[in-house]
């Protein structure tokens, strides 16, 4: 069995390890590129969000090479999400692919059975070490990320932070030890917190990131989003992370109730997917008085819809600057890049 | 006191309950007028640009009814049964409506969640109710006022009624008796004379043609696209004319059916339409924008293709041309017309 699973930012390293650890062989998809995108744009319906055609393209290439086994997450709606899986497997199947699907459902005890059925019997304590490492992996990489949004800011030449960035992940992914996980993470960790100096823009310019998990987490959809404001002098900050999904996800963490509370004066209802999210994160990063806020999301994405609508109010309300972008396969960097630059040229101003 | 309803979205699933409802504690019902250009351009430039068209309409219809009403009706849907959820434009309309558009009146938006409670239905009810009166078993009798009239409602659909003449019907209810069937099969066949010119005769293709109602029955949304096809003597059937349970099990077929309430009886009146083999050809009307749709669509495609269905697909959005509609639409007929000529 050859297992495969749609990317995500840089969560590939974790996954992969995860199953690697359990004694799977492992066919990631190739890193998402503009045939990656090409392919998915030609068979997925014309008016699906964007996270589903990258996912669809994955799915292709990594089952153009070898793999017979695709893991999925699932879910019960209202964001669209959750119908992913449903629709990508029929569409792959008409295309005439042969593979199996594993869908991660809610609900442990219908799992359990499930990955019994799908997977074979596994030892608990296989499955115990392997969650371990998947998750320091996670944890490290969401960690010294949250550093790199900030220190790029700050950098002395251009692209280091990038760079160390990369080196990071290479080793992390190379590893198989939890120790070394560790120490590497603490390693990485000192360098960049060391980087102290003078901001690029002479002032601090502090903005946050919210909306659409797929297109905040990854950077080949916002056409890099945060590394366009990190050469643009500014430091970002972001409340979604993965694992940070995962435990709130596990209820291990409860930051629901904090937003919840943010945003009840604007939006009173979960809407699905990240729309409350981005709704109470606003709210909050105004009251930290952070400099802006950046909403991201897949074009015709229902539940930023409705954040979109009601951001304006927001904006107003508690006195912070927004702005959106909606992401479809048509965007295009330079059209972006003019954006954001007017959008911190607005901050600065408004700060200085 | 005066009440607005919008005559968009959920206006046509509802409208009886509510118009019975509302009548019952004594309020006047004020209705929006029926979608005009003037609506769609207003909805248009007060709604966000990439927001679907049926809710376009929707901020259309309540800025018409913005200075004329004490009250607006503004429920918040969240999910209309087990395991279901709608589009979740639904449950952030009221919150939308108040950040989009200045000077509204109160909004009445009590949340409708049909997977909480044993009486969902009635305790939003008492819920509205007590904010009119402070008599319950005034409240009571409304809240089976609107049980009644909605169960009419939905049994005139089930007959073959349209969407607009069910709701006259039922608001006028004792004229005409519920189970002329005779008259409903004359609706049905499509022919303006009620009697008579059975589908069979002159052309007498059957079609299926499936959508959101919101969509289909808004005459100037959808073009009239359900008169049209009874014009050129087709057949049509649509959701509304099945019941619930049939809908319920033909979307069974999928192994996992849309978790969107209305989506997943599109996709079980398309399922159940395929399976009986009662259509020549299935008509598919789609909102540009709609999240749901964009998927559901794609399953009901794919189904159509292995059995060799053909599928007409037609995506609305505001600037969608009358010619063009009324062309795809002749020559899909004609196609399936010839098909049937040569299977003969």
């Amino acid at each position: 069995m050859q297992i495969t699973f749609p990317h995500m930012g840089d969560m590939v390293v974790a996954v992969k390890a995860l199953f690697q650890e359990l004694g799977f062989t492992v066919v990631p998809p190739p890193p998402i590129s503009r045939k990656t995108l090409n392919l998915g744009v030609k068979y997925s319906p014309e008016f699906a969000c964007l996270p589903f055609k990258i996912n669809l393209g994955n799915f292709m290439e990594a089952l153009d090479r070898g793999a017979d086994m695709i893991i999925m997450g699932g879910g019960c709606g209202p964001c669209r999400f959750g119908y992913y899986a449903e629709v990508q497997e029929e569409i792959l199947r008409e295309m005439g692919y042969d593979f199996s699907m594993y869908v991660i459902e809610p609900g442990i005890f219908s799992n359990l059975r499930k990955i019994r059925e799908s997977f074979g019997p596994v030892s608990a304590r296989k499955v115990l070490s392997a969650v371990r490492l998947a998750w320091n992996k996670a944890l490290a990489i969401d960690e010294i990320y949250r550093l790199v949004l900030l220190k790029r800011a700050r950098e002395a030449k251009e692209g280091q932070v990038n760079k160390l960035y990369a080196d990071f992940l290479r080793k992390i992914d190379e590893t198989m030890s939890v120790d070394r996980v560790k120490r590497i993470k603490r390693e990485y960790r000192e360098i960049l917190e060391d980087m102290t100096g003078a901001y690029k823009r002479g002032i601090p310019l502090k903005v946050g990131l919210v909306g659409e998990i797929y297109l905040v987490l990854e950077p080949f959809v916002n056409l890099e989003i945060e590394k366009k404001l990190g050469e643009l002098g500014v430091e970002v900050e972001r409340d979604l992370y993965m694992t940070n999904w995962l435990l709130n996800f596990l209820h291990l963490r409860n930051d629901g109730k904090l937003i919840k509370r943010a945003a009840s004066k604007y939006l009173d209802s979960f809407v699905g997917g990240h729309g409350i999210d981005t709704i109470g994160n606003t709210v909050r990063y105004a009251r930290k008085g952070f400099d802006g806020v950046i909403q991201l999301g897949p074009f015709t994405c229902m539940p930023e819809i409705i954040a979109s609508s009601i951001l304006p109010a927001v904006s107003k309300g508690e006195g912070i600057p927004v702005l959106t972008f909606f992401f479809d396969e048509h965007s295009a960097d330079a059209g972006i890049r003019t954006r954001l630059e007017a959008f911190v040229d607005l901050l600065e101003r408004k700060k200085v | 006191m005066k009440i607005g309803i919008p005559r968009a979205l959920m206006y046509h699933y509802y409208y009886p309950a509510w118009q019975a409802f509302f009548r019952e504690l004594g309020l006047t019902v004020l209705l929006s007028p029926v979608t005009n250009k003037g609506i769609l351009d207003q909805g248009v430039k007060a709604a966000v640009d990439d927001i679907c068209l049926p809710f376009k309409v929707y901020y259309g219809h309540v800025l018409s009814l913005r200075d004329k009403v004490d009250y607006l009706f503004v429920p918040r849907f969240i999910s209309l049964g087990k395991y279901n959820f709608i589009c979740p434009k639904f449950m952030g309309l009221p919150d939308m409506l108040r950040a989009n558009i200045e000077g509204l009146p109160e909004l009445i938006d009590p949340v409708i969640d049909l997977r909480r409670g044993i009486f969902p239905w009635r305790q939003v009810a008492y819920k509205i109710g007590r904010k009119f009166s402070k008599n319950i078993w005034e409240i009571e009798k409304a809240y089976r006022r609107a049980r009644d009239s909605y169960r009419h409602f939905l049994q005139l659909q089930r007959e073959g009624y349209e969407t607009e003449e069910a709701m006259l019907l039922t608001s006028r209810r004792g004229k005409i008796p519920v189970g002329d069937r005779e008259f409903a099969a004359g609706r049905e066949s499509g022919s303006d004379s009620h009697k008579g010119r059975a589908g069979d005769k002159a052309r007498g293709i059957k079609l299926g043609l499936v959508g959101h109602s919101y969509l289909l029955n808004d005459a100037y949304l959808s073009m009239r696209i359900v008169e049209r096809l009874r014009k050129m003597e087709a057949r049509v059937f649509t959701v509304e004319m099945l019941a619930e349970e049939v809908l319920e099990k033909a979307a069974r077929r999928q192994g996992k059916p849309a978790f969107w309430y209305f989506n997943r009886q599109i996709m079980g009146a398309a399922y159940h339409l395929f399976q009986e083999k009662e259509i020549d050809g299935l008509v598919q009307v789609t909102a540009f924008g709609c999240g749901p749709d964009s998927l559901v669509r794609e399953l009901i495609d794919i189904r159509g293709k292995r059995i060799g269905m053909p599928i007409l697909n037609i995506n609305l959005d505001e600037h969608s041309g009358e010619a063009g509609i009324l062309t795809r639409l002749e020559a899909f007929v004609d196609l399936i017309e010839r098909r049937r000529r040569k299977c003969r």
